[in-house]
């Protein structure tokens, strides 16, 4: 089994932990906890016969506070980013969080999720921004770690993308 | 078979013994009396003891000796004082016993001085050997107070072996059993790295510490989170340390200080996010507010303009939704964005004051009504005067200058250029844009580039210039504003 290691990587309270809950473990909480440090969870994934093991780090969010070490980064094979619809500047981290990413560990494979679809009333992510950054050929999913909604496809197509590097 | 000495031998022997040790006698009956004596036993530390005397409760080396039944005794090294230290040999003739005392002081000196190096360097190969075991498997009493040091601390201390591999140099503490129970089970080859993915990842920073084998300095890894066998995540820490040359690794349990750490972080980012709520509540609030006043504004625009048959409510509306572009096209902030949006509708609202025989005249107006007409814009710039609202003062603006022209050419005040409030400039490319290219009851529709290109020629005399190419270049989304906003809002 090829295991591959994919970090999760946005702003605080984007619901990276969320997303790996709800895939790893199928399981979520309404109560925002903070993640300090790292957490590892592992998750297997078959593709056109053949399973990847995602190595999932799980790092806490970027803020003011925190920062995202380099070295966390360091053997990553993929890159899960992950902005929040109803917080608009988390998409300028995400996009901060991508080009740190390439300095560190160059060109890898990466999705977008703007996460809490769910809360879809309260959106003030900038579609035109969501737009052009399509149009410059990134992959964006809408999910929701709540409802699970294209939780599964999201890692579906990260993996998809890493078994193609193959 | 013994060896036989000569005389000459035999005397020389005695010669040099007597030359180089300090020698007494002392003859001794079987009661103790001394019977004779020889030699300075001075010298040797014992009393001056006279012929006659009975030494017996003085020369406790003659204690239950006497009388000599072995016929020979030998008593090495006795201690005569703090000082002197003789060999003493005694033997049975007759019926008096000889006491042959020699001085063996200075031998025994060095004797003491040659046990105390050996023991010395015995005591530092001991040291040397619980020090090399301190570092390795440490038992001893010194090893414990580690233990129970590191056990308190919940702290497990490794040392990495030339093959890779780590080695314990502790027994492994209650709480780390549940963690990694690999170590409890084989504390000589440990693999921190094979069990934790976070520490493989680690161990890249920390062989590079210690390949540089800069004595005591270390490096941290941050806290990372294990998930342990009945559900309960913990966090830990790595810490790599050179000491000595020797390869250290510690991994601690975060306990307290993590916790500390968590709930600061956790509050400042609850705090966070309920200031992003809050200021959406109020930003969602002040946009209603502004959407009331931007209808009520219509509304009295559309009250004022029904006198003018010529103007439109999808009119008004258009005017703002081209300003608002223009002003986000520019740069401005949002606030400002939503008051030229609402004030330029604004712009005749001085028509009110203008009398119905001149503002519906059908045809062409004389030099006396169309000086008449143009007081409409000072007339819009006294309704609107002395607010201290920023909304209806850029309306002001407006209102007083939309015929305004960049050459100076323009009316109410003949202002040039920046003289002319930017509000103003905008609204009057705009409004001039759409009266063209709509029906009137006194005129057709022009299409937008028949309408573009008669403004062209007033481009730097009527228009701002620079205005004015921003506009040509927003032309496609003009076009879109003018298709999708035909409904009179009246």
């Amino acid at each position: 089994m090829i295991k591959m290691k994919v970090c999760m990587l946005g702003a605080f309270a984007v619901g990276k932990t969320s997303l790996v809950q709800q895939y790893v473990n199928s399981i979520f909480s309404e109560k925002y906890q903070t993640t300090l440090g790292v957490k590892i969870d592992k998750k297997s994934v078959s593709i056109n016969d053949q399973t990847l093991e995602l190595i999932l780090w799980d790092l806490a969010g970027e803020d003011e506070f925190i920062e995202v070490r380099s070295s966390y980064l360091r053997g990553s094979s993929g890159v899960i980013l992950v902005a929040d619809g109803t917080r608009a500047e988390t998409l300028d981290i995400a996009l901060m969080l991508k080009q740190k990413v390439d300095r560190e560990v160059g060109e890898i494979p990466f999705i977008l999720l703007v996460n809490k679809a769910d809360l879809a009333d309260n959106w003030t992510i900038d579609q035109t921004r969501l737009e052009q950054l399509k149009q410059d050929g990134w992959f964006i999913m809408l999910t929701s770690a709540k409802d699970s909604a294209n939780v599964e496809d999201a890692y579906l197509a990260l993996a998809t993308k890493l078994q193609q590097t193959l | 078979m013994k060896t036989q000495y000569p005389d000459n031998v035999i005397n020389k022997i005695l010669q040099i013994t007597l030359e180089t040790h300090t020698f007494a006698y002392l003859a001794i009956d079987r009661d103790g009396v001394l019977l004779n004596r020889s030699g300075n036993i001075i010298d040797l530390g014992l009393p001056d003891w006279k012929t006659a005397e009975n030494i017996l409760n003085e020369a406790l080396f003659l204690s239950g000796m006497l009388p000599l039944d072995s016929g020979y005794e030998f008593i090495p090294s006795w201690h005569v004082n703090d000082n002197k230290v003789v060999d003493i040999h005694l033997f049975q003739d007759n019926d008096t016993t000889w006491a042959v005392l020699v001085d063996k002081t200075e031998d025994l000196e060095w004797q003491s001085q040659a046990r105390q190096k050996a023991n010395e360097l015995r005591l530092l190969q001991h040291e040397m050997e619980q020090h090399k075991q301190s570092l390795q498997t440490p038992k001893d009493s010194s090893s414990k107070l580690h233990c129970s040091f590191f056990e308190a601390l919940d702290m497990m201390a490794l040392h990495q072996n030339k093959d890779g591999s780590f080695e314990l140099l502790h027994p492994v503490s209650d709480n780390f059993q549940q963690i990694f129970p690999e170590a409890f089970a084989n504390q000589k080859k440990v693999y921190p790295q094979d069990k934790f993915l976070f520490i493989e990842n680690f161990l890249i920073d920390a062989q590079q510490l210690w390949d540089l084998a800069i004595n005591h300095q270390r490096i941290t890894s941050g806290p990372w989170i294990e998930t342990l066998a009945h559900g309960d995540n913990v966090a830990l820490e790595a810490i790599a340390i050179n000491w000595d040359k020797h390869k250290l690794l510690f991994l601690a349990i975060q306990d307290a200080s993590y916790q500390q750490n968590h709930d600061f972080l956790q509050r400042g980012r609850d705090e966070v996010l309920l200031n992003n709520i809050l200021e959406k509540e109020v930003h969602k609030r002040t946009e209603l507010i502004r959407a009331r006043e931007e209808e009520i504004a219509l509304r009295l625009v559309c009250a004022a303009d029904s006198k003018d048959s010529g103007e439109t409510g999808a009119h008004i509306r258009r005017l703002g939704l081209y300003c608002e572009l223009m002003a986000t096209h520019l740069g401005w902030k949002q606030d400002k964005i939503d008051e030229i949006r609402i004030a330029a509708p604004m712009h005749d609202i001085g028509k009110i004051g203008i009398p119905d025989a001149i503002l519906k005249k059908p045809g062409k107006l004389t030099d006396d009504e169309f000086t008449i007409m143009k007081t409409h814009t000072e007339i819009g710039g006294k309704i609107l005067s002395n607010s201290k609202s920023s909304l209806v003062q850029m309306a002001r603006e407006i209102a007083l200058n939309h015929h305004e022209k960049w050459d100076g050419s323009g009316y109410p005040q003949g202002l040039v250029g920046e003289q002319i409030a930017i509000g103003a400039r905008i609204a009057a490319i705009m409004d001039v844009f759409d009266a063209l290219i709509h029906k009137r009851a006194y005129k057709s529709e022009m299409s937008i580039d028949e309408a573009i290109q008669i403004m062209t020629k007033g481009r730097g005399t009527h228009f701002d210039p620079d205005l004015f190419d921003l506009f040509i270049n927003l032309k496609k989304e003009v076009t879109e504003i003018t298709r999708l906003n035909n409904d009179s809002i009246c």
